[in-house]
């Protein structure tokens, strides 16, 4: 395979892995979120099931994957940003009681994003939010 | 022309902009810009059209003794250069700056009502450090579905950043968030949010404004989020209930056109069919229906409508 194409499959291979560590992160917060706000147990619970099966299917493409030639950040991004996803789940699947809990648990959020921002390529593709839906989608 | 950024536009219709009574200050403050939007975005299925600058702006309403906000724009730390490299979003200024325009400071704003979960409204909580936020229950239930959805169904997630849901999470923490599960009327006196749900996203708020305080008010005005970009969207500037062109939806939804037309109908009925007083926050053409002061590219402040005694800050 010549350089340029093993750099694209590469991006193609993280770039699901990127979205969907990203879209875990947003599912913890809006859990955390309801369940500050006063939220539904019962969805809440539905929500964390479904968490625990999308966290397990992107260990696998993660364990899967080799660090790719050029995406080296990104990669190190993901791999570091998955285990601390797995611990806020198991936090969240405890159900935080406390006012302390709850803040520490947001600081793990707000630390994993900012890892996986900082090994964001939005020239690859790779970012934290998807604007192709967005009122900026239309390319200039 | 006063300066090379400075429009005065065509004068406000007699009694409008200094209604009697008036119990809010109403500013479009735009704080970041985009030079090329496709007008099929814009216009639902348009593209034939040329391209249109988008301003990028949030709301200012100021009482005696109450600031509150619609919306609060995007974090440029987090999100400038991916906006700047494959969008065009440019210009972008600090809220510091951008309130200054109307002689406020972040610290001073009381209330926020957030329109929708997008990153452009919702993604800069933090820089208010002394409000209380509003945004629909259903907005955040059902972006928090969106986001588990599987890869090929991911536009549902387009334009939420799980960073402005943790920031949220922290709000709530706090007890600085309500969720709004109905429209409510005098959530600040005179003011009312209304939902529209399975819209432009998946249930954004309009922002009803009666500057008289009363139920049955003769001074309306509709702050509608992403609901339109442009008065194009309502048939143009007309008034009168069979007055412009018809309704022409926004491009860019994940609910449904047929939604959209509603809730024109509904924020138009709000303001008896005077479509200058239904606000589009994305319009390029403010400057030209309000009074409008330009100070730099993407830093502009239009003045919708001013209290009793208040000061002008256009002029």
């Amino acid at each position: 395979m010549a350089p340029e194409e093993a750099a694209i499959a590469a991006r193609l291979a993280l770039k699901p892995l990127f979205d969907r560590l990203s879209a875990l992160l947003g599912q913890a917060a809006g859990i955390l979120l309801l369940a500050n706000a006063g939220g539904d147990p019962e969805r809440e619970r539905l929500h964390l099931i479904s968490m625990r099966e999308q966290y397990a299917a992107a260990g696998d493409a993660l364990r899967s994957m080799t660090r790719p030639p050029g995406l080296a950040a990104s990669f190190e991004a993901a791999r570091r940003v998955l285990p601390m996803l797995g611990d806020i789940l198991t936090s969240l699947e405890d159900r935080p009681t406390s006012a302390g809990d709850s803040k520490a648990l947001l600081g793990r959020l707000l630390e994993a994003r900012r890892i996986l921002l900082d090994g964001s390529a939005p020239e690859h593709g790779l970012g934290l939010v998807d604007l192709a839906g967005a009122c900026c989608a239309g390319r200039h | 022309m006063a300066s090379a950024w400075s429009i005065w536009p065509v004068p406000a219709a007699p009694g409008v902009t200094s209604a009697p009574m008036a119990d809010y200050s109403l500013w479009v403050l735009e704080y970041a810009s985009q030079t090329r939007v496709p007008s099929g975005d814009i216009l639902y299925g348009s593209y034939a059209g040329p391209p249109r600058r988008m301003p990028y702006c949030y709301v200012v309403l100021r009482s005696k003794n109450h600031v509150a906000m619609v919306d609060v724009g995007y974090n440029n730390a987090d999100h400038g250069r991916s906006l700047a490299l494959s969008y065009g979003v440019e210009h972008w200024h600090d809220p510091r700056r951008v309130l200054a325009l109307c002689g406020l400071r972040p610290e001073d704003v009381g209330t926020v009502f957030i329109t929708h979960a997008h990153f452009d409204h919702f993604g800069n909580v933090e820089a208010f450090p002394n409000a209380h936020f509003h945004i629909a229950r259903q907005e955040i239930e059902r972006s928090l579905w969106a986001l588990s959805q599987p890869e090929r169904m991911r536009f549902l997630a387009s334009a939420i950043d799980p960073g402005d849901l943790t920031r949220a999470a922290t709000l709530a923490a706090a007890g600085r968030l309500t969720l709004v599960d109905k429209d409510m009327a005098d959530v600040l006196p005179g003011i009312d949010l209304h939902l529209a749900p399975d819209t432009h996203s998946f249930a954004s708020i309009w922002v009803r404004l009666r500057n008289d305080g009363r139920r049955e008010s003769q001074d309306c005005w509709v702050l509608a989020g992403d609901l339109i970009y442009s008065f194009d969207n309502i048939g143009g500037l007309a008034t009168g209930i069979d007055a412009g062109a018809p309704f022409h939806p926004i491009g860019i939804a994940v609910g449904s056109q047929e939604n959209l037309l509603h809730a024109s109908e509904a924020m138009l009925t709000a303001v008896a069919y005077e479509r200058r007083r239904v606000v589009p926050v994305h319009e390029e053409a403010l400057a030209r229906v309000y009074p409008t002061r330009e100070v730099a590219p993407g830093l502009a402040i239009s003045e919708i409508c001013l209290a009793d005694g208040a000061v002008s800050m256009v002029r």
